[in-house]
């Protein structure tokens, strides 16, 4: 008798915390939907959302590789507690990673290099350059020169009288020779779609004049300038 | 606990229960309803909220690992004076990649469509265009931005990294992949009063957006915060050349 009230009892504390489980759940999705742009997503058609969905996918795939490598990093350090050789190891590793990306470092890899050049009738200009350097980074350049002038994520690229370009305060002038490393074949089709691509629409379509090639073994040199920040904090 | 508590216990569970799906599947068909064409593009849209939740999920992870080795990498630094030089410098290099938020003094610059004509009927569509900002602006306008000495750019939170595109697709403009929209809230830390004087210099690229009504508002403000950059840097093809 008193068996059987127990596991009454039992049973009803079961259902009772499987109820209460599943309403929890249930609540944590009201969540995360309301947090995703819903209203966006929502007025997507097919290939917009096949975009959106390969988008996603591939960022995933970045930052996964990225977080796999610093778990690797994690590690080290955790380890590296002990001997003070290898702590220091693995900061100069990181710190001399930052100043790759940053551009303080000569680099060299495969790519495609740009030659624009002045003819007869028209001069290339800045905004010549600000549309190839785009298109660049589009394609997933991982560095970029003109005439060995690094550009850098502060790099400026202007018009002085309509005469000559200056990029990162330095005068250049034509040839102008643009350099980026990357995958070959994003950058070059990139440039070379038909009519609507770089190659065709700013600069054949302007009467200008360019040449692309690939090149294996590139080299780009390092910004010389200096880099700081004095207001951002 | 006799029976009839029990009963009454699990009804108001089950109806908790009820409510809850009800209240889901009325979420879900209010977003999906007004323009659903297809079960498969309902079903796209899922696979896209799971692929950026999954993202969301995964960032969030990052983030914190990221705190983590930031920690240890501390505790190590502390232990030696050589170290912490180093450290400091890699903070340093960090916030220069714009791998962190930053706040400081600038200019805000909101630019956006001139709708007055756009929606004007007796306009020329041909026309229509040169009151609607197109991607080159943006990218000008940031060029000018730089060419000031501005240290940290955002556009709509999207922050202007070395790797930063800023494109159209189709009728959208995209920043670092991302989709931004109309008006284009344009923040910028420097020296004010270059960036300033850089910006509404006579003959530059805001002037002549100004004359076709694009600018809204060019200001100095303090404080300006700018957001991190939130995608990932990628070294699969550069090296660094040996001396």
């Amino acid at each position: 008798m008193k068996n059987v009230k127990k596991n009454k009892i039992v049973v009803s504390v079961i259902i009772g915390l499987m109820c209460f489980i599943l309403v929890f759940t249930m609540f944590i999705q009201f969540n995360t939907i309301e947090q995703t742009d819903l209203a966006n997503i929502a007025t997507m058609r097919e290939t917009e959302l096949r975009e959106e969905l390969a988008k996603w996918n591939t960022r995933y795939e970045e930052l996964y590789a990225r977080y796999q490598e610093d778990e690797v990093k994690k590690q080290e350090y955790q380890n590296s507690l002990g001997t003070d050789t290898e702590a220091s190891d693995l900061l100069e590793n990181e710190l001399n990673e930052t100043n790759i990306l940053l551009g303080l470092t000569d680099v060299t890899g495969p790519g495609i290099i740009v030659t624009l050049s002045n003819n007869s009738n028209k001069n290339i200009d800045a905004y010549d350059l600000l549309e190839l350097v785009n298109e660049l980074r589009l394609a997933g350049a991982e560095a970029i020169s003109i005439n060995d002038e690094r550009i850098i994520a502060m790099s400026d690229i202007v018009d002085i009288n309509y005469s000559f370009i200056v990029v990162n305060g330095n005068r250049i002038s034509s040839p102008y020779v643009v350099k980026a490393i990357g995958n070959q074949t994003y950058l070059e089709s990139g440039l070379t779609a038909k009519e609507y691509g770089y190659m065709d629409n700013i600069i054949k379509g302007n009467g200008k004049t360019a040449t692309l090639e690939r090149a294996d073994n590139i080299e780009i040199p390092k910004f010389t300038g200096k880099l700081e920040m004095n207001y951002a904090n | 606990m006799n029976k009839k508590e029990i009963a009454i216990v699990l009804a108001a569970m089950c109806a908790l229960l009820v409510f809850a799906i009800f209240m889901q599947i009325k979420t879900i068909k209010d977003t999906t309803t007004v323009i659903s064409q297809t079960m498969e593009d309902n079903e796209l849209r899922d696979e896209v909220l799971r692929a950026k939740e999954q993202y969301e999920s995964l960032y969030n992870d990052y983030e914190n690992q990221a705190k983590e080795i930031e920690e240890i990498r501390k505790t190590v630094a502390e232990r030696d004076s050589s170290l912490s030089e180093k450290e400091a410098q890699l903070n340093e290099n960090n916030k220069l990649l714009g791998a962190t938020d930053v706040t400081g003094d600038g200019v805000v610059i909101v630019l956006a469509d001139n709708n007055g004509i756009v929606n004007d009927s007796t306009v020329v569509a041909t026309d229509v265009s040169e009151y609607v900002l197109h991607y080159i602006d943006l990218i000008q306008v940031v060029n000018a931005l730089k060419n000031a000495g501005a240290e940290a750019i955002s556009i709509n939170d999207q922050r202007i990294v070395s790797t930063t595109a800023i494109v159209c697709i189709g009728n959208v403009i995209s920043i670092n992949g991302e989709k931004v929209a109309n008006p284009f809230e344009i923040k910028a830390i420097g020296d004010q009063e270059k960036l300033y004087g850089g910006v509404t210099m006579l003959g530059g690229y805001v002037g002549i957006l100004e004359k076709y009504g694009l600018v809204k508002s060019v200001e100095k403000q303090e404080n300006i915060q700018i957001p991190k950059y939130m995608g990932t840097y990628t070294m699969e093809y550069m090296k660094e050349v040996e001396e």
